[in-house]
């Protein structure tokens, strides 16, 4: 063949390969997408795990909460217990025995039944595996299971959260027996940690990391059928390609991480839909007492008045969050009791004092906290402290209690608690040892408060305790909560059924959705 | 070429270890508690000390570090804290779409780089283009042209997927992890074209800063080239420009632009990290870019040992190319 006619098929068969990789889209699409049966969602990032007795992360949780169930959850909406696998549940008096009567005719994704035993080996497997979620179970002292129906639990001492843990999106889960007796040699945990074995209404099919997840709908499901038979989630790290698949009609909904800036061009959009859900995430500000310039309780109240909380939060979140009435995250206790009051204050003397202050923040997918950071540094600027905002990574906070001296000034953080009790909030950041304690805060009296209203069985004594707390930890200003903060779904405006629990974050229920 | 090959095998093994110590003396010396982090924000104490025991951290360092070198020379590297998994399968599992991806890439900057920097130099119509290519593809950073191309070719013009590697449900995944030779492998068409349409778009996001380079280089070196005496007296003896080109002139010039690409091959693999995170590409870029976030330093630490073992056999590669290409160079 000469070299001329050579040099033109090549050229041609080229031309004609790209063309037909560039135009196949159509065809292509029809042969992959999906149908009006599908659901198609993205996650920012990888699910670490899919075994619910390790998972202890929040992307990923409409995941788990899709295919394995508790014995309670929260009723949409709201911080109210309901059953989830339990039809009811008895608490004893002296609130050591909690006695729960399981549904009729519960069935595992297999077909397997799924009874009192088979919850009382899934709970001992969550303190056997020994991970994050294993302390709501660590005062445990025995089980019982009088019949298939009645799962009975024994607390070591009373623990008026107990329930709420039970509720939590990180719950013990019902996970089948007869997965946990196959697979006995590791506990499961390599079974697991792909692979579904719940009781919900889905199952996981393909689980492909760093690519995305499949999950089916449970054909064995006890409940109400959900609406998609199919459940794509794409791993999707960046929030603008997720906003242009979502514009496109490829995403249906985007449950978190919408940059706020952005949200003007979805009201304008008839295509799309925006709802805000309350949450329990609140922002809040950790002020390392530790440190030589936040020493004193009045200059770290000073710094706050000084920061006009309330326009701060309206200029940063816009109608997405608001300030707290109390210390404690939004419907943890009765908004009268621990007020917060941030009102502007004379902040004339920080000037003269040449406070330096580092802001530490973590990286958010909507950009929010380094706004936050960004306009307070500006404010206490205005009153003349030189602050500089610096983003780190949720490993270098961690350490900052091991070494407070030379840890940030101040943190800004968006904590949720586990479950929607004022203890799950207490015990984590004001309490001495709490995990999200992060400049080891302590004041004997608050923890003293927060432990008498673990075991005070009478509810209005309880919440007087966690009043007590609150009101203590306020007045030192070490952890100031800041903004209420509502979860923001952008999805699209045909999709229907978008349900969302506050104590769920970044989490919208997928058997609940419809087109 | 046996004496080349071994003192570059003993270098690669030296450049290693060096890496292997200070990835490693990064671990120890950046601050936080990385193992908290992994296990969940309200895990316990207890938990969290046993599993810094469980995974060999509370043990005095020169202790760990010998720990982890035994793994590396075992081709291990630990295992992940976010995946719970040893980070050589998961680096197994990733590493494939990269090359697919890197190797994607490669082959456009190479033959964009040639085509560009030939035409550069042969074509008077294309001297001004080509300059302004030069000049605007080198300060145009990958990230923004996969934003730019994303939203020509997938939200206004639709003609090329936004993400991943493809959408075809069963497509094949063995034996080599690339999906363009397994789908040819399985004799499956639909999963190639699929396929490559997947990769259009971040292969070209890629390849474009280095084809810039490529043909940049090979433009001044043919400039040069075709100053010589010899290809004048080719040029008189009346050989037609095309031989004068291709046969003479083309091979000469190579071996600056040979360099380049495998000096540009590394940089691709540094923007691989925002490119596959952009277009949710499931290779090591985005396997190191969620690590980071949850500082899993043992994972980043196996992604940075075999990115430089790639940079290094790839050095080689271009070396040996080199000397194939240019008969002056020896070995």
């Amino acid at each position: 063949m000469p070299n001329k006619i050579r040099t033109y098929v090549a050229l041609s068969l080229t031309a004609a390969l790209l063309a037909t990789a560039c135009s196949g889209g159509e065809e292509q699409e029809n042969q992959s997408v999906e149908s009006d049966d599908t659901l198609n969602i993205a996650f920012f990032a990888d699910m670490a795990t899919a075994d619910p007795d390790i998972f202890y992360d929040i992307e990923g949780l409409a995941v788990m909460q899709s295919v394995y169930e508790g014995l309670l959850r929260y009723a949409p909406g709201g911080t109210e217990i309901e059953g989830e696998l339990a039809e009811s549940w008895e608490v004893s008096e002296d609130g050591l025995t909690f006695t729960f009567t399981l549904k009729d005719d519960l069935t595992y994704a297999d077909g397997t039944p799924l009874d009192s035993e088979a919850i009382q080996a899934s709970f001992e497997r969550r303190t056997a595996v020994e991970q994050g979620p294993s302390y709501m179970l660590a005062g445990v002292d025995s089980y019982e299971t009088p019949d298939p129906q009645t799962f009975v639990v024994n607390l070591k001492d009373p623990d008026v959260a107990f329930l709420h843990y039970l509720a939590s999106a990180w719950s013990p889960k019902a996970i089948n027996p007869t997965v946990l007796e196959e697979n006995s040699a590791d506990l499961a945990q390599k079974y697991l940690d792909t692979q579904s074995a719940g009781s919900g209404p889905y199952v996981i099919d393909e689980f492909t990391r760093g690519t995305g997840y499949t999950l089916t709908r449970n054909d064995n499901y006890w409940g109400e059928e959900p609406h998609f038979s199919t459940v794509e989630v794409a791993i999707t790290p960046d929030v603008s390609s997720q906003i242009l698949a979502l514009e496109r009609g490829d995403l249906e909904l985007i449950p978190h991480g919408f940059p706020l800036a952005n949200l003007p061009n979805v009201e304008s959009n008839d295509d799309l839909a925006l709802e805000q859900f309350p949450s329990l995430g609140t922002t809040s500000l950790y002020l390392n007492h530790n440190k030589e310039s936040l020493a004193d309780a009045g200059t770290r109240e000073a710094l706050i008045r000084a920061l006009d909380i309330t326009s701060l939060v309206e200029e940063v979140y816009g109608e997405t969050a608001e300030v707290p009435s109390n210390a404690y995250p939004s419907g943890l206790l009765d908004p009268s009791l621990a007020p917060v009051d941030y009102a502007p204050g004379d902040s004339s003397d920080l000037s003269g004092q040449g406070i330096t202050l580092d802001i530490v923040y973590t990286p958010d997918s909507s950009g929010v906290q380094r706004r936050l950071a960004d306009l307070m540094r500006q404010r206490l600027a205005a009153v003349g402290v030189d602050a500089t905002p610096r983003q780190a990574q949720l490993a270098e906070v961690f350490g900052y209690r091991d070494d407070v001296a030379n840890a940030a000034d101040i943190y800004v953080s968006t904590p949720a608690p586990d479950g929607a009790h004022p203890d799950t909030w207490g015990r984590i950041v004001w309490y001495t040892v709490g995990p999200l304690n992060f400049f080891n805060y302590s004041n004997p009296e608050v923890d003293a408060a927060l432990d008498r209203g673990l075991v005070e069985v009478d509810p209005e004594a309880a919440a007087e305790d966690y009043a007590e707390a609150g009101e203590l930890a306020t007045a030192d200003w070490s952890v100031v909560p800041i903004a209420y903060v509502s979860d923001v779904v952008v999805a699209q405006a045909d999709l229907n059924g978008v349900e969302h629990v506050p104590a769920y974050p970044w989490t919208v229920d997928l058997a609940a959705l419809s087109r | 070429m046996a004496r080349f090959l071994l003192v570059r095998a003993f270098g690669a093994v030296g450049v290693l270890l060096a890496l292997v110590t200070v990835v490693f003396l990064l671990q120890t010396a950046v601050p936080g508690d990385p193992v908290r982090a992994s296990v969940g924000v309200n895990a316990s104490d207890e938990v969290v000390e046993a599993e810094r025991e469980r995974l060999g951290l509370d043990e005095p360092l020169p202790v760990q570090y010998a720990t982890y070198l035994g793994q590396v020379v075992r081709g291990g590297f630990g295992e992940s804290l976010r995946t719970g998994r040893d980070v050589r399968d998961d680096i197994g599992a990733f590493l494939p779409a990269t090359l697919e991806l890197a190797g994607f890439s490669m082959l456009l900057a190479v033959v964009g780089g040639l085509l560009i920097g030939v035409l550069a130099v042969v074509s008077s119509r294309f001297a001004t283009p080509a300059r302004l290519l030069f000049v605007g593809g080198a300060s145009v950073p990958s990230f923004l042209l996969a934003l730019i191309f994303i939203y020509i070719f997938y939200f206004k013009l639709s003609w090329l997927p936004l993400s991943g590697r493809t959408s075809v449900a069963d497509a094949p995944e063995a034996p080599t992890g690339l999906l363009l030779l397994d789908s040819l492998l399985h004799a499956r068409p639909d999963v190639f074209l699929d396929a490559l349409r997947h990769l259009i778009l971040p292969g070209l996001a890629l390849a474009l800063v280095p084809a810039v380079a490529i043909g940049r280089v090979l433009r001044s070196s043919l400039i040069e080239v075709y100053r010589s005496d010899y290809i004048r007296t080719l040029h008189a003896k009346g050989l037609p420009p095309r031989s004068v080109l291709f046969r003479h002139a083309l091979r000469n010039a190579l071996s600056a632009p040979l360099t380049m690409a495998g000096l540009q091959l590394g940089l691709l693999l540094g923007g691989v990290v925002i490119v596959e995170a952009i277009f949710a590409w499931p290779g090591i870029g985005l396997y190191l870019n969620q690590s980071i976030a949850f500082s899993d330093l043992r994972a980043i630490a196996g992604v940075t040992l075999v990115v430089g073992a790639g940079y290094v056999i790839v050095n080689t590669l271009v070396d040996l190319a080199q000397a194939a290409a240019d008969p002056r160079i020896r070995l």
